[in-house]
């Protein structure tokens, strides 16, 4: 099997590993690197949920082969914050509940966070642009808006930082782990190469674990379609 | 899925012709491989093995751009990203920010090509109808018994139809190059199913520059895609709009004159109105731009299509 030496800096860590030519980054990342939280919706570039930063830039893993990893500085939903912890943009998700079956999250947190990057006061109109590359098939999109906004008000020093803070039903993180992926609640520690942290069901890449899911249904037709008729061809 | 053995990263055009010509017949070029990916899956060609995918991407040549007052070469791996971020090529393409908005989405722009748009020969293509309003050239190059030879074909003649252009065996697409035209006023009209990562039923690109009265037009450009095999320029609606001071009579005589243009497969009846109310907007819109005063020309006709 011919393969392709790749030197790359993945969430901070300096990696060098022997990739298939044919790969995708996101390949590479999930099944080489065990970073499962960059997540395969569509596969065609179109639901963004496969989403990182290269060189800072914010690109769709599953249109990316791997050679052009090559010595670039990935990070992935993973690297955001340190393990065990989670952004501001993490938390706000969290807080307004914008995670339903969480597969898109990754993606959205990752879309969110390079608008945020690129504008501390991002308006309500660039935000919906700026996500426009990522499909959520469950919220209908206004509580990831309001997770976003929450968000840069807390940044940018508009809202207190206590606007984050999780009501009394939902008891502190440190109980009740929550995924830094897909924000649904934890249920196993990820056997990840790169960083121990706690999993969903979704994320989970030990292949024994009983709790371990594919992807929901629900996301699966995005997958799965009939053969495409290319509608526009002229 | 797609099979390959090699994926080779050349630094150089001349790495990339050795690797060409050690592998004829069983490579393909990819720059941002945005289209290669998405092509070679379930439902489309299925899996498909190339042996050697040479990416050209990262070769200086085809990522540098140079502006004077008349013309702006781009070389052909500039992702679509840099028509919204470069300050200078923003300035001397008044098109290409409002095209790159409509293209894809923010992920995709950064890896897709202007380059790769052009070679695809999608009807579609976003990026080719503002080029050739541009009056845009391709830069080829391609290695003939040991030298490099380089040629340049005008962008309506290279692009032949659906996936054909007037590419030959190892030749590849090294820059583009359009007039600089700043001063006009631009606009870029598409629709689709959706906002972000649609392809263009109808894409129209307008340019206009008004003279020192406001009223006449020195110069209109006007290109359409997604209507036909591939994207054109309008030239008698241009000609007819640069002959007489403009006027809300005028922009609707000429938004009824393209009626020929639409030879899409599907839709017809559709595409033409799309097309004639695109020529509306998008004439408005370029005018305002360029300083002209649209509301002048008629009030009832901003509300309308502005």
């Amino acid at each position: 099997m011919p393969e392709l030496r790749i030197e790359a800096t993945v969430n901070g860590r300096a990696i060098a590993r022997n990739a298939r030519p044919h790969q995708r980054l996101l390949d590479f990342l999930r099944d080489d690197l065990n970073l499962t939280g960059t997540k395969e919706g569509c596969g065609a570039g179109e639901c963004g949920t496969c989403s990182v930063f290269v060189d800072g830039v914010l690109m769709k893993s599953c249109l990316m082969p791997v050679g052009k990893a090559q010595g670039v500085r990935i990070e992935t939903v993973e690297g955001l914050a340190r393990s065990g912890e989670l952004t501001v943009m993490q938390k706000a998700f969290h807080k307004t509940g914008a995670s339903q079956c969480g597969y898109c999250i990754p993606g959205m947190v990752m879309a969110a966070t390079a608008a945020i990057r690129a504008n501390p006061f991002v308006s309500h109109e660039e935000i919906k642009e700026r996500l426009g590359g990522n499909i959520c098939r469950c919220t209908g999109y206004q509580k990831i808006f309001e997770a976003v906004e929450l968000a840069r008000d807390v940044l940018n020093g508009r809202a207190p930082a206590t606007a984050l803070a999780e009501e009394n039903r939902r008891t502190a993180a440190s109980s009740a782990p929550t995924c830094a992926a897909s924000m649904r609640p934890a249920r196993c520690r990820a056997r990840s190469s790169m960083r121990a942290t706690w999993c969903c069901r979704a994320c989970c890449t030990w292949w024994r674990c009983a709790r371990r899911i594919r992807m929901p249904a629900s996301c699966r037709s995005i997958r799965a379609r009939p053969k495409r008729r290319r509608a526009s061809r002229a | 899925m797609l099979h390959c053995d090699e994926y080779f990263t050349p630094a150089s055009l001349e790495q990339a012709f050795d690797a060409i010509e050690r592998n004829p017949g069983r490579h393909r070029i990819v720059a941002g491989a945005t289209d290669t990916l998405p092509w070679a899956r379930e439902g489309r060609a299925g899996d498909v093995d190339i042996p050697v995918l040479i990416d050209i991407s990262r070769i200086p040549e085809l990522n540098e751009r140079s502006v004077d007052d008349r013309r702006v070469r781009i070389g052909a791996a500039t992702p679509i990203q840099r028509f919204l971020d470069d300050a200078t090529l923003r300035a001397a393409l008044p098109c290409m920010p409002r095209c790159a908005v409509w293209f894809a989405d923010d992920q995709i722009r950064e890896l897709a090509t202007i380059g790769g748009n052009i070679v695809n020969a999608s009807p579609a293509a976003d990026g080719t109808p503002p080029l050739i309003a541009h009056e845009a050239v391709v830069e080829l190059a391609a290695r003939r018994d040991g030298t490099t030879v380089r040629r340049r074909v005008p962008l309506d003649q290279f692009v032949l139809g659906p996936g054909k252009t007037a590419l030959s065996p190892g030749e590849l697409v090294v820059a583009i190059e359009g007039d600089a035209l700043p001063g006009y006023g631009g606009s870029f009209e598409k629709v689709g199913h959706r906002r972000s990562l649609v392809i263009s039923l109808v894409c129209l690109a307008a340019l206009v520059k008004l003279d020192a009265s406001g009223r006449r037009c020195d110069d209109v450009r006007l290109a359409i895609g997604g209507i036909g095999p591939v994207p054109r320029r309008l030239n008698d609606v241009e000609a007819f709009l640069r002959a007489m001071p403009l006027s809300a009579e005028r922009l609707e005589e000429a938004a009824d004159m393209p009626v020929d243009v639409v030879q899409s497969r599907t839709r017809q009846a559709y595409r033409r109105e799309v097309v004639r109310g695109f020529l509306m907007r998008g004439l408005i819109n370029a005018v305002a731009r360029a300083g002209g005063d649209v509301a002048a020309l008629s009030p009832r006709l901003e509300a309308a299509y502005a």
